[in-house]
């Protein structure tokens, strides 16, 4: 909803453009090691390339890993489960566009904006089980997906290479 | 975006220590670590035809730039000194200042892993992420059932931010009986009417009664500046004057120990795109 009276927003529909196509692509850390963990190999990092001609949809991307205890089978996750306390957003010539410590508190307070079904209804992909309470152990392996890592992309509105 | 140094961005991660991710343990073994593993970026690319990027790059050879607005997030903390009054000064320069969300909570939160977690309220109850400043200490009663501790927590009894000589909200917000308005004051401020948030829901007691999340672990103190919530630059210029973002806090109840405020500034800028993809933060 906003406060603009809606006979000041125009209601034309745009012609698609010809030719535009979308693809999918999966982008792997550029330090990969296999495996991360917070005693040793902590920090990951994405360099995304230049894609010809593309735009990046940010609205269809995300950060998938899985994510296990070690050693121990009585080991219980986060409720609000995010394994990530900082993150750092570069651009191609190395300037910093954002760089957030504390980012685990961050999104907890960014989720607890959300509706009560939004987080509910994101414990299956985002293992968020405060809603609706988990007492599994994490000593299985299984797979995350993260919103707030796809957030960092979904604030800047279009992400263009030439 | 020109990718110069083989990238047109670089992301970087940092894990969390095993204390904040894993924080208990249903029996008494503490988890020593964890580990992630097959981590990747899907993304979905939208890709235009070459006639139309010849169009933007022929623009672009003439002296155009293209801006991209985007919003960005800066973290400040300090230390809650003991005393019922405390004072956050978040030097913060941003010409557009959309909102900010303050928290507090203890020192030694994520710090250490709590053994013999085997049940869902003492998990609500030893939760690393619960805020402190509502009404109320959630206690575990045992077989998952959850009650108010007798003893009243630190909590937040007035609170004000203030800029230049302005206060948001126009004066400060009395929580007198509860944190009702606060709650309010972040619904109504940032029109979450229609999607009610999850700090605004209530948790049941093993007594039948109900507290809200707001009053028993998600407190948090925010404030939006925009002026409108359409997408033009509405908010506060926190570079005018030199002066920092003041929030004032005033506490009741149990005396505060060992307090951490943490806070978050989301401000909106622009990057421009200019000649061969490279990209500025400031207009040419």
């Amino acid at each position: 909803m906003t406060a603009l009276p809606k006979g000041l927003v125009s209601k034309q529909q745009l012609q698609m453009m010809g030719g535009i196509k979308t693809s999918r692509t999966n982008i792997l850390p550029s330090n990969a090691s296999g495996s991360y963990n917070p005693k040793g190999a902590n920090r990951i990092i994405f360099s995304i390339p230049s894609f010809p001609n593309s735009f990046i949809n940010r609205k269809r991307s995300y950060i998938r890993f899985k994510i296990t205890s070690e050693n121990n089978d009585a080991a219980l996750a986060l409720p609000s489960l995010f394994p990530f306390k900082r993150m750092m957003l570069k651009s191609g010539r190395g300037q910093v566009l954002e760089d957030i410590d504390s980012y685990d508190v961050l999104c907890r307070i960014m989720n607890n904006m959300k509706t009560e079904s939004t987080v509910k209804s994101k414990k299956t992909t985002h293992k968020d089980s405060r809603v609706e309470p988990d007492k599994s152990s994490y000593k299985t392996v299984r797979t995350a997906y993260t919103n707030c890592i796809r957030a960092f992309l979904d604030r800047i509105k279009n992400i263009l290479f030439l | 975006m020109q990718a110069s140094s083989g990238a047109a961005f670089t992301l970087e991660l940092w894990l969390s220590d095993v204390e904040a991710v894993f924080p208990f343990s249903t029996n008494g073994t503490v988890t020593t670590s964890y580990k992630l593993e097959e981590v990747s970026y899907d993304m979905e690319l939208v890709e235009v035809t070459p006639e139309i990027m010849t169009d933007i790059n022929t623009e672009l050879s003439q002296g155009a730039q293209i801006p991209l607005p985007y919003m960005s997030r800066r973290q400040y903390s300090q230390v809650v000194g003991s005393g019922t009054e405390f004072k956050a000064n978040i030097s913060e320069s941003a010409i557009n200042v959309n909102a900010i969300y303050s928290v507090i909570r203890n020192q030694n939160a994520g710090t250490s892993i709590k053994t013999g977690v085997d049940d869902v309220a003492k998990q609500k109850v030893n939760d690393p992420y619960n805020f402190v400043g509502g009404r109320h200490k959630l206690e575990s009663g045992g077989a998952d059932a959850l009650t108010i501790a007798a003893v009243t927590p630190p909590f937040v009894k007035r609170y004000s931010y203030h800029y230049g000589s302005v206060f948001y909200p126009l004066q400060p917000v009395d929580l007198d009986v509860d944190s009702t308005i606060g709650l309010e004051n972040i619904v109504a401020g940032f029109e979450l009417e229609d999607k009610m948030p999850l700090i605004s829901e209530q948790v049941k007691l093993s007594t039948g009664g109900f507290v809200p999340r707001y009053e028993a672990g998600d407190f948090t103190i925010c404030q939006n500046f925009k002026v409108t919530s359409d997408p033009v630059l509405s908010g506060l210029n926190a570079g005018s004057t030199g002066a920092p973002i003041e929030l004032n806090v005033s506490f009741g109840g149990s005396p505060v120990a060992n307090m951490e405020f943490i806070c978050f500034v989301e401000s909106t800028n622009v990057l421009y795109i200019s000649k061969g993809g490279a990209s500025s933060m400031v207009a040419n």
